[in-house]
């Protein structure tokens, strides 16, 4: 996957993750909720991870360079969110 | 605390500017029914809410709704970028750019800057969360007023995103008030302040 693809990739789980916390923190004995919360966390874990390793750090303590990368990498207003 | 991620929640990528419209969308940001009254109302109701769930709810939406100022942001500052003096003036949005140039200040369509005084954090779980369902429907109906005006995909996208952002909150704090409303006296659920009497 190109950067883009891995960005786009990241937001979709992280959107499914968001749905299933608002939805566990009103429903939180939810067996079926908690067990899809299960699912995408250990994709989104994943797709951080390669994110990291294509695009640069996702977080102020992603940096993972000789160099610190975090004031180089785009913001997400100057370019595609 | 907070950690921020790089990255927005969805995609903004705004290639034709239009300051009129960076104008009214800013209403979102700083406006009377925006983001930042939502993230501020959220994050501040938490402290008094006696309901551990409802906690994590105010948490994890007034978090989300942060994202969602960024991404108002990140519009506004889109539809602006590249615009001469000349171009912003004949877009009616001179008076904008005089006290702002092309940066972002959170302010309402009106121009009024952003106050908490458009917000309320009573101590009261059924107050708070009637005022979390009125202000879900007022963005909303800020969304679709912007929506009938946005006539182009990459504008109209994020906007039609975040309207059932509000849609989405809206049914989950529906359900904290019936919590809150099943764990109180269901013949009074004012007869005490769950966050204030003991």
């Amino acid at each position: 996957m190109n950067k883009n693809e891995l960005l786009r990739e990241l937001q979709e789980l992280d959107f499914a993750i968001q749905e299933a916390v608002l939805f566990l923190d009103t429903h939180p004995r939810s067996e079926v909720a908690l067990s899809y919360y299960r699912y995408v966390t250990g994709l989104r874990r994943k797709a951080a991870e390669e994110y990291n390793r294509v695009c640069g750090p996702l977080t102020s303590r992603d940096s993972r360079g000789r160099r610190w990368d975090w004031v180089n990498s785009p913001w997400p207003w100057e370019r595609e969110g | 605390m907070w950690i921020y991620e790089k990255k927005l929640q969805y995609p903004v990528n705004i290639q034709k500017p239009d300051p009129a419209m960076a104008k009214l969308i800013i209403t979102q940001l700083g406006g009377s029914d925006g983001e930042k009254g939502a993230s501020d109302r959220y994050l501040n109701q938490r402290y008094a809410m006696p309901y551990p769930e409802i906690r994590a709810l105010l948490t994890d939406i007034g978090t989300e709704e942060m994202a969602h100022e960024e991404m108002i942001a990140t519009m506004v500052y889109q539809l602006l970028k590249g615009c001469s003096a000349q171009q912003i003036k004949a877009a009616n949005a001179a008076d904008y750019y005089v006290d702002h140039t092309a940066g972002v200040y959170p302010q309402g369509a009106n121009g009024m800057p952003y106050t908490t005084a458009y917000i309320q954090s009573k101590g009261d779980p059924i107050t708070d969360l009637s005022e979390d369902l009125a202000a879900e429907q007022k963005a909303r109906t800020t969304y679709e007023n912007l929506m009938r005006l946005a006539k182009d995909p990459e504008v109209y996208g994020p906007l039609l995103f975040l309207r059932q952002r509000e849609i989405v909150h809206f049914q989950r704090f529906g359900e904290a008030l019936d919590f809150v409303r099943k764990d109180l006296d269901c013949r009074n659920f004012y007869r005490y302040n769950p966050a204030f009497d003991r």
